[in-house]
């Protein structure tokens, strides 16, 4: 047994490991003590690395679907050949917009993967990409679209004095901004130590709203009514910061006039939440000198994401909670040639209401996938299936399974049935891989050299064990593929990934990806386009963090001072009446289902592994007082039905919930004939979403938390 | 935003290398190891990440958020050690892999016995590449005490058993079982196919009070009494007659509070365990009302663990009591432990009639067991002078096992171990280790802790063993598995492979499954033998 040092690639918390490796095979994954961002910490997930690699269901050659619906293993040169003559007839006859890609979770998890992808995707020259971000937390990018965006630093969890989080759980999640990506736990208790004033906004008691100075749980979906409600509190009691919005915001006397009817008492109304602590809650917030309120997917993926981020955006722009001009800000630079810190306004940008439209009336979101920008994922069906001229024939699905991922899964399949030609780069046969023309088998994680950049620090890695079987990095795959297509594919491009978490993914360098593909590491240097900065991180294995310097916060750049913030874009009023017939309608259902991130799982990678769930599924979390009230305990099965279908599941008792709520994770179960109490298979939300009923707007996002549903005794044979 | 360690904490101590902030207290090594009562998580280190949880085999750690009401007092047991005990955060120890010396050959080792011991030394050296292993087991069953002496509903703690499972089920792990040494095999024959033997055979037989009346029909030892409601087949065909209303405990460690609390917690509780099926109708039928458990000393001196007294308040229709008067002055001492406020409660707590009820007693040594034909009452004696004699149909003796000698070897009469130094097993005439012989669990530190203490104990042996083989001490074996394998085949036709404990293991869940049980046992040899023959 041999022990390398790594860092784990299950998600982008690059946490540092320690890998056993015994006859060119992983063994173990622990955490790596040392690492410069983890600190020692790993989570149940990472550490079954070993599980998912060696796992006996992996595809290890590549695929070819045979017209009896069976599959025959060939060579990477035949599919890249085959793949290419097919992809370059369709283009020829129907034009590249009859090509669709799908960019899932784990097409993030190797670096050049979406450089080298986007470049072949940039060559090709389709509009029609989609991705799981439009129906995760989109409603941001709408947010900052609409209102513009600020340079300034936001404030940190680790120098504020108060923080807010809504609708979402980082102790389970590590997502959110301005905390760490990694020991979550640490990083609070240091908070905490700090006196740092928390509140959470949730309607479970969950683990993070047990740690919380005060804890608001309202009913799902009203979360944008209480946002408004302490807004109104805010300007009502003189909390707000006119220094800061005066300068960069415009829009901010109407906003105060519209909020005047989300009085403390209103909200409490519609929330179901005391008066007395939705006042509390704006007066700890606004009279707090630093730190931000943030939503999360309890926000974004109910029925008000829009209206959520953007009175959560406005609540930090009115409070102030940004660096400006003349502040001191801490600053690292991994580069070594630090960017100078400004503050000033990016105005609103409005992506989608300009340039290119598809025939469905959807404009492009920003996106890390493509030069263009992509379509939001709900719109993939519809451009397969609508008739037109550029309707999608062949999708090509990398690191993804939208069959699984995107509401109504019949829908979906229908559409994937549809096409002429599926591909899809996956480890495992998912629903989506079942249905593709062609699956190619992927290295994983501790098979591929890869850096990552996370918590300001940077990491890299080399190989550790030989990729098994046939298996081709995901971006060798796109550099033959776009070579074979005869595509003038080329790094060091721009993105219209604008602002965000995705401002992050490396441009590279300008260089043309020609002939055969070079060794990995050479590719990774590509990728970075800057040397210097490779050659540290392979001199520091457990992760490179730069020194911390102090800077002075400029102010705008020249021409940039008159940009504005808009904090009453148009729409906010439109959404939030929209938003209260849709909580008006809910009302003819009992329940409200509400999603839940499973620490067993990212997304839906990982329910595989009997290793780690231990024979879980995804059960559907009642209030035991609901569940004794059906009859049922722990363990029962039941039903649950939405305005859009039916879906079974069994039930677990949890007090943490709010009375007539209900929460179930995402991910899990299969098509319509198969059985979710079936070992390992577990319960389809997306069988109970669709966007026939309400959705976002842009986003054509539908209701996918805090979804109206009826719950009734299982007919069928009892567990 | 800690993790917390809960009372079935077997302090096997797997958890301490896996924990990256090393917030796990107290390791081995360290001087309270041994003595503490379970192991603790420091709340204002503990990162959690869940590493310990993974490694944990008795499932006895919990998030903070994730704990039961019932448990909550854990977050506060937890912290408070380390109130005491004050530490650092610090990064785990490397964790080397052991290889054996470059251009050796393999190494072979014979086990005897499979019980804990035997199963943490099985993991030791299976775990390093080149070394086999042989375990030779007297019954058709593996697992020793975990299956039949740790009680039926702590059935988190028989967890275990599927880690030791998972160990024999290792290639290089060998299996013989209904095998035994002396009879089908000796030490000898087992030393000319291996390097080494250790020998974990346990402690099978009782210390002894040494007062009249103690061999009464009626009066037992509780390790028989533990055997039989376990199903152990040497014990399958015992009777207890539990038609009386009282039965008196003598001693007042956790197999006292064991066997207390199978004869008063209601059989209902039982049901969904896997007990053997004739204690259940035993229980079923039963008219004792009362369990007396008595102990010569105060209450500062109870032997039990205050997690499994403080777990017997938590029982539906039990109720815990004491006499005020045998707890008097215990606190003067000002130490006053958690299981003296459990006592306190206990004393302060009225007995509802419509329960069976567990009563502790202290200061009262025994001086008689009384009975014409059977046992009918034991007689104590206060510190004073003064005696006070119960009335009891049934009286378990519960004051510790004791290891029998093993024929050919070196045997401590006082002690009732092997003796021997760091696990080498030694000849006190001479002072010299008996070559190639090695001990580990009870036979060897005599029988106290409890199964995870047999970790380090099988540790410190294969540490040993190791040494000497890398320093040439071991005679090389004359004859290889292969010829071991025909020599028992030979000797005891009847033994059994690993795949024969696979069909058995697979028969008790299956009979066990129909009735929501973990498994149904079956507790004779012929019963375990049919089960074991492969389906034709």
């Amino acid at each position: 047994v041999e022990t390398k040092t790594s860092y784990c690639r299950t998600c982008q918390a690059i946490c540092g490991v320690l890998v056993d490796v015994e006859d060119d095979k992983v063994v173990q994954v622990r955490a790596n003590p040392f690492h410069v961002v983890s600190d020692g910490y790993s989570c149940i997930k990472g550490r079954n690395a070993p599980s998912a690699l060696n796992h006996p269901d992996r595809v290890l050659r590549h695929l070819r679907r045979r017209p009896d619906g069976g599959f025959d293993e060939i060579s990477l040169d035949t599919a890249v050949a085959e793949i290419a003559e097919r992809l370059t007839a369709i283009v020829a006859e129907h034009g590249p917009e009859a090509i669709g890609s799908y960019w899932g979770t784990y097409s993030w998890r190797g670096i050049a993967t979406v450089p080298i992808g986007r470049a072949w995707w940039n060559a090709l020259g389709s509009h029609k990409t989609f991705s799981p971000i439009t129906i995760d937390q989109a409603s941001k990018t709408v947010s900052y679209g609409r209102t513009g965006y600020f340079t300034g630093r936001p404030h940190q969890l680790a120098d504020s004095d108060v923080w807010m989080e809504v609708g979402g759980n980082f102790l389970i999640s590590m997502q959110s901004a301005g905390w760490t990506t990694t020991n979550p736990s640490d990083f609070l208790r240091e908070a905490k130590r700090r006196k740092t004033t928390l509140i959470v906004i949730d309607p479970r008691e969950t683990e993070l709203a047990k740690s919380a100075d005060l804890h608001l749980a309202p009913r799902p979906g009203t979360d944008a009514v209480l946002l408004a409600a302490f807004l109104n509190v805010v300007f009502a009691e003189g909390l707000d910061r006119p220094a800061f919005w005066r300068r960069y915001a415009t829009g901010v006397d109407e906003l105060r006039s519209y909020v005047q009817q989300f009085t403390p008492a209103v909200a409490a109304e519609r929330c179901d939440v005391p008066e007395a602590d939705i006042v509390a809650a704006a007066r700890i917030f606004g009279g707090g000198k630093r730190g931000m309120v943030n939503g999360h997917t309890g926000t974004d993926m109910g029925p008000g994401g829009n209206p959520c981020e953007q009175l959560i955006g406005a609540l930090n722009i009115v409070c102030g909670r940004y660096a400006v001009e003349g502040d001191e800000v801490p600053q690292q630079s991994l580069s070594g040639v630090p960017r100078p810190a400004r503050a000033q306004v990016i105005p609103p940008f409005r992506k989608w209401e300009s340039g290119w439209q598809s025939r469905l009336g959807y404009g492009l979101l920003p996106s890390p996938h493509a030069a263009f920008g992509e379509l939001p994922a709900t719109l993939m069906a519809e451009e397969i299936l609508q008739p037109g001229p550029d309707r999608v024939r062949a999708l090509v699905c990398v690191g993804g399974n939208p069959v699984n991922a995107i509401p109504d899964t019949r829908r979906q399949v229908e559409a994937l049935e549809a096409l002429d030609l599926v591909v899809a780069l996956d480890a495992f046969m998912t629903d989506t891989s079942r249905l593709a023309d062609y699956v190619i088998a992927p290295v994983m994680s501790y098979e591929r050299a890869d850096f990552s950049f996370a918590g300001g620090a940077g990491i890299y890695t080399e190989q550790l064990v030989p990729p098994p079987g046939d298996t081709v990095e995901d971006w060798e795959f796109f550099w033959r593929l776009g070579n074979a297509m005869g595509l003038d594919m080329r790094l060091g491009v721009e993105n219209s990934n604008g602002v965000g978490a995705f401002a992050q993914v490396p441009v590279g360098r300008a260089v043309a990806l020609r002939g055969e593909p070079p060794e990995s590491d050479a590719v990774l240097d590509l990728i970075a386009d800057d040397d210097a900065l490779m050659a540290l991180l392979r001199q520091h294995p457990d992760g490179y963090r730069p020194p911390t310097t102090t800077t002075t916060v400029l102010g705008p750049e020249p021409g940039a001072d008159d940009a504005r913030l808009d904090l009453f874009p148009p729409e906010l009023a439109e959404e939030m009446t929209a938003l209260m017939q849709v909580l008006d309608a809910s009302l003819a259902r009992s329940f409200r289902l509400i999603v839940r991130r499973s620490k067993h799982t990212l997304n839906g990678a990982g329910k595989n592994l009997p290793e780690l769930n231990q024979g879980r599924t995804n059960p559907l979390f009642v209030h035991p007082a609901d569940l004794a009230a059906l009859g049922l305990t722990s363990g029962d099965r039941i039903t649950i039905t939405s305005d859009h279908g039916t879906v079974h599941a069994v039930t677990q008792a949890d007090s943490t919930l709010r009375h007539g709520v209900v929460a179930m994770t995402h991910g899990w179960g299969g098509l319509d004939d198969e059985d979710p109490f079936a070992p390992g298979v577990g319960t389809n939300v997306n069988r109970l979403i669709s966007p026939r009923g309400a959705t976002q707007q842009v986003l054509r996002m539908p209701i996918m938390s805090a979804l109206p549903v009826d719950l009734s005794v299982y007919a069928g044979q009892p567990a | 935003m800690t993790h917390v360690i809960l009372h079935g904490c077997c302090s096997d101590s797997a958890c301490i290398p896996a924990c990256p902030v090393q917030c796990i207290r107290p390791r081995p090594g360290d001087a309270d190891f041994a003595t503490a009562e379970q192991l603790y998580i420091d709340p204002d280190l503990c990162i959690d990440c869940g590493a310990c949880l993974d490694e944990c085999p008795v499932d006895a750690i919990e998030t903070e958020w994730d704990l039961p009401n019932l448990l909550t007092d854990y977050i506060g047991i937890n912290a408070a050690y380390f109130a005491t005990h004050p530490i650092e955060k610090s990064p785990p120890p490397d964790v080397t892999h052991r290889r054996l010396p470059v251009g050796s050959g393999p190494l072979s080792v014979a086990i005897v016995g499979s019980g804990p011991a035997a199963c943490y030394a099985a993991t030791e050296l299976s775990d390093v590449r080149g070394v086999s292993v042989t375990v030779i087991e007297r019954l058709p069953t593996p697992f020793g005490l975990v299956r039949a002496g740790v009680a039926p509903d702590h059935s988190h703690t028989k967890l275990i058993g599927d880690r030791f499972d998972a160990v024999l089920a290792r290639p290089n792990v060998q299996c013989f079982f209904n095998v035994e040494v002396g009879r089908d095999v000796t030490v000898e024959q087992l030393l000319e196919h291996h390097h080494a033997v250790i020998w974990a055979g346990g402690a099978d037989s009782d210390r002894s009070l040494g007062i009249p009346g103690e061999g009464l029909p009626g009066s037992f030892a509780a390790r028989e009494f533990v055997a039989w409601y376990n199903g152990h087949p040497d014990h399958a065909d015992s009777t207890f007659d539990l038609s009386c209303e009282r039965v008196v405990v003598l001693g007042n460690g956790n197999v006292a509070l064991d066997v207390a609390r199978v004869l008063a917690r209601p059989v209902a509780q039982l049901r969904g365990t896997d007990m053997a099926d004739h204690a259940l109708d035993a229980l079923a039928a039963s008219s004792v009302r009362e369990v007396v458990v008595v102990g010569r000393r105060g209450p500062q001196f109870a032997a039990c663990t205050s997690g499994e007294l403080a777990a017997l308040e938590g029982i539906d229709g039990l109720d815990l009591l004491a006499v005020a008067e045998d707890l008097a002055g215990a606190r003067d001492g000002g130490d006053a432990d958690r299981r003296l406020t459990v006592l306190e409660s206990a004393a302060a707590r009225a007995a509802d009639p419509a329960h069976r009820s567990i009563t502790f007693r202290f200061g009262l040594a025994p001086v008689s067991v009384n009975g014409t034909d059977r046992v009918e009452s034991v007689t104590f004696a206060r510190p004073d002078g003064s005696t006070e004699t119960v009335e009891a149909g049934l009286v378990l003796r519960a004051i510790g096992y004791r290891g029998r000698e093993v024929a050919g070897l070196p045997f401590d009469n006082v002690t009732g171990t092997l003796p021997h130094e760091q696990g080498r097993v030694v000849d006190p005439g001479s002072g010299l280790p008996v070559e190639g012989v090695y001990c580990s669990g009870w036979i060897k530190r005599g029988a106290t802790g409890i199964i995870g203490s047999n970790r380090v104990d099988a540790a410190e042996t294969v540490e040993a063993l190791f040494q000497d083989f890398e320093g040439g001490r071991l005679q090389e074996p004359r004859a290889d598995a292969t010829a071991f394998a025909a020599l028992i085949a030979t000797q005891q036709p009847a033994a059994l492979d690993k795949g024969a404990w696979r069909r058995i293991d697979e028969a008790e869940r299956q009979r066990g499954k129909a009735a929501a049980r973990p498994r149904t046992k079956f507790v004779s040899v012929d019963e375990l033998l049919r089960s074991a023959a492969p389906a034709i």
